[in-house]
């Protein structure tokens, strides 16, 4: 039964694994700003091709993605960009726990391992927070929008923190018991992610491959959230290409993701245990 | 009557190899462990040590048999809680993270086992073990022995019950092992200990376990251990004449009562099996320039190696 006690119990512990690895993230301070500048920088040539191609014609993709918008589309992709790291942010940490065997005395200690997950989840979500928050800052200094949209985007970011940290999770297993199926598996996430029209718009895929595209939930993550800002600045524009299927898949995936990800983790940890070290 | 607060019964565990077949790290071990009790498990690398000791302590499941600690069963997951937190374990001078300080590492495991007034107990461990300057710097910082000081510092915080102490002070100078090794003995508590160090264990142990690829080949006291050696008397000499040597291994060999002779470079090693045999020998011996006769005692080392 979850008692005051218990749950004060639960809170610390969850607690003590977020500050635990947090503190290991920033061990080295130099190593952590470059991990936070890093992904801006990756902003640098397609701003130069995005704007080339627009100085040729404005409407040059079709869709949504005009000259006024594409800077705003770049950071925000840039955003889910270094969202995506979260998956290689686990699989690290889950291996260094391995190798350093620190995983073992955290499994062995008697705390609810549905705890230790979201101690690691806590903490990946906020030490990528530090870059989100400065994009997000950016596009709102440049583009900005009423409180309602601001923060239905920012809930949108977290759903998709949510759900690359369940993938990350995956990834963090697979590190644990096997590690060619984690790169094997790392691969395909990030080529999946890399095809969810991240930074440019479907319109640039032959037609005979958008239902393709559409399958891939990630597709609808990305193309809400670049969608409901610029709706903030321009309604008419923006609102005709939001459909009922975006709040849906948004919704259930990132609900059912985090879960899934949670049974598979201690499931295969559970039957597999560590191996390699 | 002993209570016994460690037994396995028929405890197997098997791995799955890549090409198909299995390979087999534990057969069949039947081991029990009193209250209070310091227990050595002894065998060469790769003989099942930290398979045995990883089962123990509840992180993987054996294939086959199984084991009870305070009398609850480590297969059933109900139990897991109730076992984890009377058991310490420490491997080497792992399971503590080199990015944090010292003092953090405590605080987190203080924190995840829900101890109380952490700081004070902390603070007397640390000193109790010589570390306590140490613990606002990082770990990586740490000397070999400073890390294995703060390994057992982790576990006695946790305040178990039993510790499992796998290879607790390989690599450590003879001054700090002695330390180390004094406290142990003074913790009293019940211990479960792996090592190939022969004379730690000579120090700590009540009784031992030899383990050989996956089997117990013997569990005893170290006295009786060393009776094992004691139907052969070893003498060993000195000859260094390098003319003579041919010639006393000859004679020497031709003496029925002499079991076993080994000769390296100046150094000779015989058995003998009675002491009547004594006089004659050394009427042989004395033939001969040799030097610095003596009777070596038999040692765990050598135990080791009949037994493995």
């Amino acid at each position: 039964m979850l008692t005051l006690k218990n749950l004060k119990t639960n809170l610390i512990q969850i607690y003590s694994l977020t500050v635990k690895d947090l503190k290991l993230s920033t061990r080295y301070k130099l190593e952590f700003v470059v991990e936070c500048i890093a992904p801006l920088l990756a902003l640098f040539f397609p701003y130069i091709i995005f704007n080339t191609l627009f100085n040729i014609k404005n409407n040059i993709f079709g869709g949504y993605y005009s000259k006024e918008n594409f800077t705003l589309f770049l950071l925000l992709g840039n955003c889910v960009t270094v969202l995506i790291f979260l998956l290689w942010y686990y699989q690290d940490l889950f291996y260094d726990e391995k190798t350093w065997k620190t995983l073992n005395a955290i499994m062995i200690a008697p705390i609810n391992k549905v705890n230790i997950l979201l101690g690691y989840l806590i903490a990946g979500i906020i030490s990528k927070s530090i870059p989100i928050i400065f994009i997000l800052t950016l596009c709102f200094f440049l583009y900005p929008i009423s409180l309602p949209f601001l923060l239905l985007s920012i809930i949108i970011v977290l759903c998709i923190s949510l759900t690359f940290a369940s993938m990350g999770f995956v990834l963090g297993v697979f590190e644990i018991v096997n590690e060619d199926i984690s790169a094997s598996l790392s691969v395909g996430i990030s080529f999946i992610s890399l095809v969810s029209c991240l930074y440019y718009p479907i319109d640039i895929f032959p037609k005979e491959i958008h239902f393709i595209i559409k399958l891939n939930p990630l597709y609808y993550y990305f193309d809400l959230l670049r969608l409901i800002w610029w709706a903030g600045i321009n309604y008419e524009d923006a609102w005709g290409f939001i459909t009922i299927y975006h709040f849906i898949v948004l919704a259930t995936f990132t609900v059912i993701s985090p879960l899934i990800a949670s049974y598979f983790f201690l499931k295969v940890y559970s039957k597999y245990g560590t191996s390699g070290y | 009557m002993n209570e016994k607060i460690i037994e396995t019964f028929n405890l197997s565990k098997e791995y799955k190899l890549k090409s198909g077949g299995k390979i087999s790290a534990l057969n069949n071990i039947n081991i029990s462990i009193n209250k209070g009790e310091i227990f050595g498990l002894l065998g060469p690398n790769g003989a099942g040590k930290t398979t045995l000791v990883s089962i123990l302590s509840t992180l993987i499941q054996p294939t086959s048999g199984y084991a009870n600690i305070y009398g609850f069963d480590i297969r059933k997951k109900s139990n897991a809680k109730r076992i984890k937190r009377r058991i310490g374990l420490m491997l080497g001078d792992e399971m503590v993270y080199y990015r944090m300080t010292g003092f953090d590492n405590l605080k987190f495991f203080a924190r995840i086992y829900r101890i109380n007034s952490y700081n004070k107990k902390i603070k007397e461990i640390t000193s109790n073990l010589g570390i306590h300057d140490k613990l606002g710097e990082y770990v990586s910082n740490y000397s070999r022995g400073q890390k294995l000081r703060l390994a057992l510092s982790r576990v006695l915080l946790i305040d178990a019950d039993i510790l499992i102490l796998d290879e607790p002070l390989l690599g450590l100078d003879p001054k700090t092992t002695r330390y180390l090794v004094k406290f142990l003995l003074e913790l009293n508590k019940t211990i479960l200990l792996t090592s190939h160090q022969m004379h730690i264990v000579r120090q700590l142990c009540d009784r031992i376990a030899f383990l050989n690829q996956g089997n117990i080949i013997k569990i005893d006291t170290q006295e009786n251990y060393l009776k094992l050696l004691s139907e052969f008397i070893r003498i060993s000499f000195e000859l260094p004449d390098k003319t003579k040597r041919n010639e006393i291994e000859k004679e020497l060999r031709s003496l029925n009562y002499i079991n076993n002779i080994d000769n390296k470079k100046n150094e000779f090693i015989i058995s003998i099996s009675d002491y009547k045999f004594y006089p004659d020998l050394l009427t042989c011996l004395g033939k001969y320039p040799v030097q610095k006769v003596k009777e070596i005692e038999p040692t765990l080392d050598d135990v080791f190696i009949k037994l493995s």
